[in-house]
């Protein structure tokens, strides 16, 4: 049986190169301007978003990670789900996706290179798209991902930076995937609670899209690899605004307080933590495996979405009875103060 | 006093954490543990972990293998009531 999880140390998002060895590059490489760029990297966002006409704008991204779990069709349906997210986060309906693929052939059977490719086909099917070509190198270990395309009115991009003083914030899947998928690679999980890990990171955001779209919701974000509070500052600094959050909403995965508490913590935690030490601030209520679990790097995380309050609870309602049942609200956004986010 | 030693060379990330943290938990007041760790990220994270939660720690390397010296001494621990920039917060037993 092909077990691609034996293949690698840190799997998913948290392979990702840190936010703060990233940022330490990319402020010396010049920012590109075009009056038909209408999002870009500057405000950290999700895509790019490139205006066409005055009706669709393209938004483009992509993701690609190493194995996350053992079964190829599996981790080819996490890592769809995965890069397609980024189009849901701003607002966008996905059209096109193209494979990048690594795998090493003389290494694993044929037969997991072929599980991937149908994995990541049937998700983009299920989100709306399709796969139209790709690229596959041999490569030791494997890698899977896309570079996906998809649509948006110009005027309805959900961008980072319209996060409103007053508004809500909601998070719709419960956080922890980096530490059950660590439990996992040393016994340290049961059976449910890794499946349960599994298929919440097989969900994809489309429909959380569709549902925040209804509600005139003009700022959101998916949680990746940064974390919850990675992805929350950013949103927080491009929107020149304070995050307070409740850390006792936060919902999370069954087990996953538990392994943290038995010292199960990833280095991504360690990385993402250094990322938001000097930005954020922590009531001395805020237990130290709570603190960890939000600094937990996600692999195809749900969305943070700012809302306006009075439509909050209703949003949340929808959210809760479609495919979201873990949604919450977990803070509220205040005007800018010393630090971008507070935890109580 | 007793000195425990917790080897945790090839461990992968992040059992040394499991370990030390559960070598504390089980030892007594005045114990002392050395903790060996071969991978500096290893070495980085659990130094980290400790300081977070007001366990004094020292290290030193040789020939690629870290030892941290903890002293569990009366560092049992507890939640840190400062609030300031990401503080040290308490660690369960």
């Amino acid at each position: 049986m092909i077990d691609l999880l034996s293949t690698v140390e840190y799997g998913g998002c948290s392979a990702k190169i840190s936010a703060s060895d990233l940022e330490s590059v990319l402020k010396d490489i010049p920012s590109v301007k075009d009056e038909c760029l209408l999002v870009s990297i500057d405000t950290s966002d999700d895509a790019g978003v490139y205006k066409l006409t005055d009706d669709i704008a393209i938004i483009q991204t992509t993701d690609f990670f190493p194995p996350i779990c053992s079964d190829p069709y599996e981790f080819a349906q996490i890592a769809a789900a995965n890069a397609l997210s980024d189009v849901y986060a701003m607002g966008g309906e996905v059209k096109t996706a193209l494979n990048l693929l690594m795998f090493p052939k003389d290494k694993i059977p044929l037969e997991g290179l072929k599980a991937i490719i149908q994995g990541g086909m049937d998700k983009v099917q299920e989100g709306g798209g399709i796969i139209v070509g790709g690229h596959t190198i041999d490569d030791y270990p494997p890698k899977y991902g896309l570079a996906v395309t998809g649509i948006v009115h110009p005027e309805k991009i959900i961008p980072n930076s319209e996060s409103a003083i007053g508004d809500v914030l909601i998070l719709t899947k419960p956080i922890g995937t980096g530490i059950i998928v660590a439990g996992q690679r040393i016994d340290a999980v049961t059976k449910e609670h890794y499946q349960a890990a599994l298929n919440n990171m097989k969900l994809l955001n489309m429909n959380g899209s569709t549902i925040m779209q209804k509600y005139n919701v003009k700022t959101a974000t998916d949680i990746t690899g940064f974390g919850l509070l990675g992805h929350a500052y950013k949103m927080a600094l491009a929107s020149n605004v304070t995050f307070q959050l409740n850390s006792n909403s936060i919902p999370l995965l069954g087990g996953a307080y538990e392994l943290l508490n038995m010292g199960c913590i990833p280095s991504a935690c360690f990385r993402n933590q250094e990322y938001v030490d000097p930005v954020c601030t922590f009531s001395s209520a805020v237990d130290y495996n709570r603190k960890m679990l939000m600094m937990d790097a996600q692999t195809s995380g749900g969305l943070l979405i700012s809302v306006r309050n009075k439509v909050a609870t209703d949003l949340l309602n929808e959210l809760k009875n479609s495919d979201y049942p873990s949604a919450e609200i977990i803070g509220e956004v205040k005007p800018k103060n010393n630090e971008y986010i507070h935890i109580e | 006093m007793n000195k425990n030693i917790v080897d945790a060379r090839d461990q992968l990330c992040p059992k040394p954490i499991i370990m030390t943290k559960t070598a504390i938990n089980n030892a007594a007041p005045d114990d002392e543990i050395d903790v060996l760790i071969n991978k500096e990220e290893s070495k980085n994270n659990t130094v980290k972990f400790l300081k977070d939660n007001n366990v004094p720690v020292e290290w030193e390397e040789s020939e690629g293998v870290f030892t941290l010296h903890i002293k569990k001494a009366n560092t049992d621990i507890k939640t840190n009531v400062n609030e300031n920039v990401c503080p040290n917060s308490g660690l369960k037993k």
